[in-house]
């Protein structure tokens, strides 16, 4: 690659940073970082997320499925006299 | 950084560890204040830029993939920012009818300049001296750890559109230097 062993490339590499002030660079850092802290805070743990995602993609399903299901069984043998 | 050394920083951010983001933000905040500063060629909008690009780390941290390499994921976040502000300004200049003054690179101040040898100096003039596509292409390949696909990707060009760009950038710089360096160009007209 032309920009490995090209001197003014290396040049450009060696420039020195140019200088933010302070103030900024530390204000800019402190709201960021409380940013990422909060948004933490706020998400569920692990566990509580996980259970929370299983409720909604399997308890919750079955059990609105075996309400329907029983409803279902109770209507039929109500029909052929099962039950009174 | 590479994504792979990343990784551990990338898992600690999304766990919300501030000593991540401190880390974080000491190993990139001089390499990208630097960019920006010359790619914008003016500190106000460098600083905007660049609080802007760290807010959007922190608020798309849980969303980050373990193998994201921060480097990469920063400067393409930085120099969309830049691409918004121009397009804005595009706009604001034409609603003005042109009245609005472009504005000029911006050299570094002269505490800045007092220490920087006279080599340096002239390639701070001659790095604003070139247009912006020369520029942010030269930027980029000085930036420690950026690799040329992730150059291709922060630019969102080809491959080989990078290195056309370069190698076209790179004559440009060594022109604007060597224009320099004879004193054909003047310290007022440096930083126009």
């Amino acid at each position: 690659m032309i920009e490995d062993n090209d001197p003014l490339l290396a040049r450009l590499r060696n420039l020195p940073s140019r200088e933010m002030d302070d103030n900024v660079a530390a204000r800019v850092r402190l709201k960021a970082r409380a940013i990422v802290v909060e948004r933490s805070n706020a998400a569920p743990d692990g566990f509580l997320a996980r259970l929370r995602m299983a409720y909604f993609k399997a308890i919750e399903p079955a059990l609105v499925l075996g309400s329907v299901g029983l409803g279902l069984a109770y209507a039929v043998a109500a029909v052929n006299g099962i039950i009174h | 950084m590479g994504s792979e050394t990343d990784q551990p920083l990338v898992r600690a951010l999304k766990r919300g560890e501030a000593t991540a983001f401190d880390a974080i933000y000491e190993a990139h905040q001089h390499s990208l204040y630097s960019y920006l500063v010359r790619l914008t060629g003016r500190k106000d909008l460098a600083e905007d830029l660049f609080q802007e690009t760290w807010i959007r780390l922190a608020t798309n941290a849980a969303r980050l993939e373990d193998d994201t390499h921060l480097a990469a994921w920063l400067f393409t976040v930085a120099h969309n920012q830049y691409r918004s502000h121009q397009r804005a300004a595009r706009v604001d200049g034409a609603r003005q009818d042109g009245a609005r003054e472009a504005p000029t690179a911006a050299l570094p101040s002269p505490a800045e300049l007092l220490g920087l040898s006279e080599a340096e100096r002239h390639l701070e003039i001659a790095i604003a001296r070139l247009s912006p596509a020369h520029r942010e292409v030269l930027l980029l390949v000085a930036v420690d750890g950026l690799a040329q696909d992730e150059i291709a990707t922060v630019l969102g060009i080809e491959h080989a559109a990078v290195r056309q760009r370069l190698t076209r950038a790179r004559a440009k710089l060594s022109e604007e230097l060597d224009a320099i360096e004879l004193g054909s160009v003047k310290p007022k007209e440096a930083s126009r």
